[in-house]
């Protein structure tokens, strides 16, 4: 499919399924990131938004449908050829090179992801480091970096990649309210530089804050798409996360 | 040139030239000249193992496969009439060959698996090795004795060989294949996930672990002049690689250097009188060594070369 239509979404997922043996992790899903948005994705725990990432950024293989980036099917390449194609993704706990110093993980990314010409690895490594706000911690052991600086150091390294969209897995669980506030503020700047996102959270200040849309997963399938303030009304939504009332 | 490469040149220049004012010394007697040319060939052994075992985190138990195909292949053309020096590039574009066919597979395998899958390869290749009656079967092939291989040229081969191991590897660790590597050891999905091609990758380095291990293998076959399956394609070889990356330093360049040191010192001085058991002693060894120094010699050493340095300055 082509046209304008099909060129406004960033990535396209359509009716897409992921059994894990008996378990239907992710139930004919369609899920559209548009360009220049924030899209938000929410859901209880064992809703699918980790699977979905995982199908996303190819870790699996959907079992049908297809994912599009930029029109491209991509769900069935590996990885490291999405990445290339402009798709990173950061993990929900942070995966560090922990042999490394922060500033070398960065630079895994900017020397194997997407390529652009005339930018050296090296410069896209430190823009990373500096959007980040880990320049103190540039040359500092990865193991020796904390929980805020590892989630900050996984979002750097998936920059540094130079994607077109970027998948968040709960950057901002397990922070203070102060590096939460921080760590929106990074995502903001990443949105303003041009780059779509989707942003999995559990913390509903920081999504609903800087989300256009809100896509609300449960058991595998949508339960409710529209604004925050839409979502956050929604009957379906509030079943699924507080339980029927019992007046009703 | 850029530093670094200006750097390993004059690095390479300046070990050849110790090791030329130490050929005296080690060419006094035919003893001597064999412990020098043994440990060319753990250090040009050891550095290529590493760069897969160490630098990817894939431990390979198998890499006497790719000893054996280089071995043989400089010895079947030496015999075939090609002069012994010439076979060399051969012997590691065969074995390179080799590793690549059986590593393509295997090295979609990690850790443990991998390891097993390497022991498989390496047995298989033994025991059909003592079956091929053109390549002298179980007997192997004695090769001739000639004038003009005498222990001076050895000495220069294995010297040459040696150091162009340890820069390969510094080199390799400091490309882009290396960051790569090091990269996927810690988290292949996340490396993945950042662009690397984790298979290429892998396959890359054992290419190149491969092709040297290929001409060590050719090497061992110039100066022993006796290449026999059992000896070869041994599992004593392949896992003697391995107990000197880990004592050595596993994952740095100098590690493998320093562990086959050790390795040649303990088996020629040490344990040669325990004769047969010398590597269930050298295992014991290991495994005291680990406990106290889980990662080998070789940052022990750099922080007393620092050391060294800072009293100096």
């Amino acid at each position: 499919m082509s046209g304008p239509a099909a060129g406004s979404a960033l990535v396209e997922a359509r009716g897409v399924v992921k059994r894990f043996g008996g378990l239907t992790a992710v139930h004919r899903l369609d899920l559209t990131l548009r360009e220049g948005e924030i899209l938000g994705l929410i859901g209880p725990n064992g809703a699918g938004k980790t699977t979905l990432f995982n199908l996303l950024s190819g870790q699996f293989a959907p079992d049908s449908g297809e994912i599009l980036l930029e029109g491209r099917e991509i769900h069935h390449l590996p990885s490291h050829r999405i990445c290339r194609l402009g798709l990173a993704r950061t993990f929900q706990v942070p995966r560090p090179f922990l042999a490394m110093t922060a500033f070398e993980s960065i630079l895994v990314g900017a020397q194997f992801g997407r390529r652009l010409p005339g930018t050296s690895a090296s410069d896209t490594a430190d823009r990373c480091v500096a959007l980040t706000r880990l320049e103190p911690r540039r040359n500092a052991p990865v193991h020796s970096l904390n929980l805020a600086e590892r989630k900050r150091l996984d979002l750097a390294r998936a920059l540094a990649t130079r994607p077109r969209v970027l998948l968040v897995d709960e950057v901002a669980a397990g922070l203070n309210p102060t590096e939460v506030r921080e760590t929106v503020g990074i995502l903001r700047e990443v949105h303003a530089s041009g780059i779509g996102i989707i942003y999995v959270e559990h913390v509903m200040e920081a999504v609903m804050d800087i989300s256009h849309r809100v896509h609300v997963l449960d058991h595998g399938a949508t339960i409710a798409i529209g604004t925050p303030d839409e979502v956050t009304r929604d009957p379906a939504v509030i079943e699924a996360y507080l339980g029927r009332s019992a007046g009703s | 040139m850029s530093s670094f490469a200006r750097r390993q040149v004059l690095l390479g220049v300046g070990a050849l030239g110790g090791l030329a004012l130490l050929a005296p010394l080690l060419l006094a007697n035919p003893y001597s000249s064999r412990l020098a040319q043994l440990l060319f060939l753990n250090v040009l052994l050891a550095s290529a193992w590493n760069l897969v075992g160490g630098f990817a985190g894939q431990i390979s138990f198998g890499n006497a496969s790719l000893f054996g195909v280089g071995a043989y292949a400089t010895s079947m053309l030496w015999l075939a009439g090609f002069h012994p020096f010439f076979t060399m590039p051969a012997a590691a574009v065969l074995a390179a060959l080799y590793g690549v066919a059986w590593g393509w597979p295997c090295l979609r395998l990690r850790g443990p698996y991998f390891a097993i899958a390497t022991i498989g390869v390496a047995e298989a290749t033994r025991i059909v090795a003592n079956h091929i009656e053109a390549a002298g079967g179980a007997s192997g092939l004695t090769l001739p004795l000639e004038e003009d291989l005498g222990p001076v040229l050895l000495y220069a081969l294995g010297a040459v060989l040696a150091v162009a191991a340890v820069l390969v590897s510094a080199a390799v660790r400091r490309s882009r294949l290396g960051l790569g590597l090091i990269a996927l050891r810690e988290d292949a999905q996340a490396a993945a996930a950042s662009g690397v091609n984790v298979a290429r990758q892998q396959v890359t380095v054992f290419a190149i672990t491969a092709a040297l291990t290929g001409l060590a293998g050719g090497y061992y076959a110039v100066f022993t002049l006796y290449v026999v399956p059992e000896k070869v394609f041994g599992f004593d070889l392949s896992i003697s690689l391995v107990l000197m990356v880990l004592v050595g330093g596993i994952g740095t360049v100098m590690g493998p250097v320093l562990g086959a040191g050790i390795y040649l010192f303990l088996e020629q001085f040490v344990l040669a009188s325990l004769a047969d058991i010398h590597l269930a002693a050298f295992g014991a060894l290991l495994i005291f060594i680990i406990l106290l120094e889980p990662r080998g010699a070789a940052p022990r050493v750099a922080q007393f070369v620092r050391l060294i340095r800072r009293r100096a300055g």
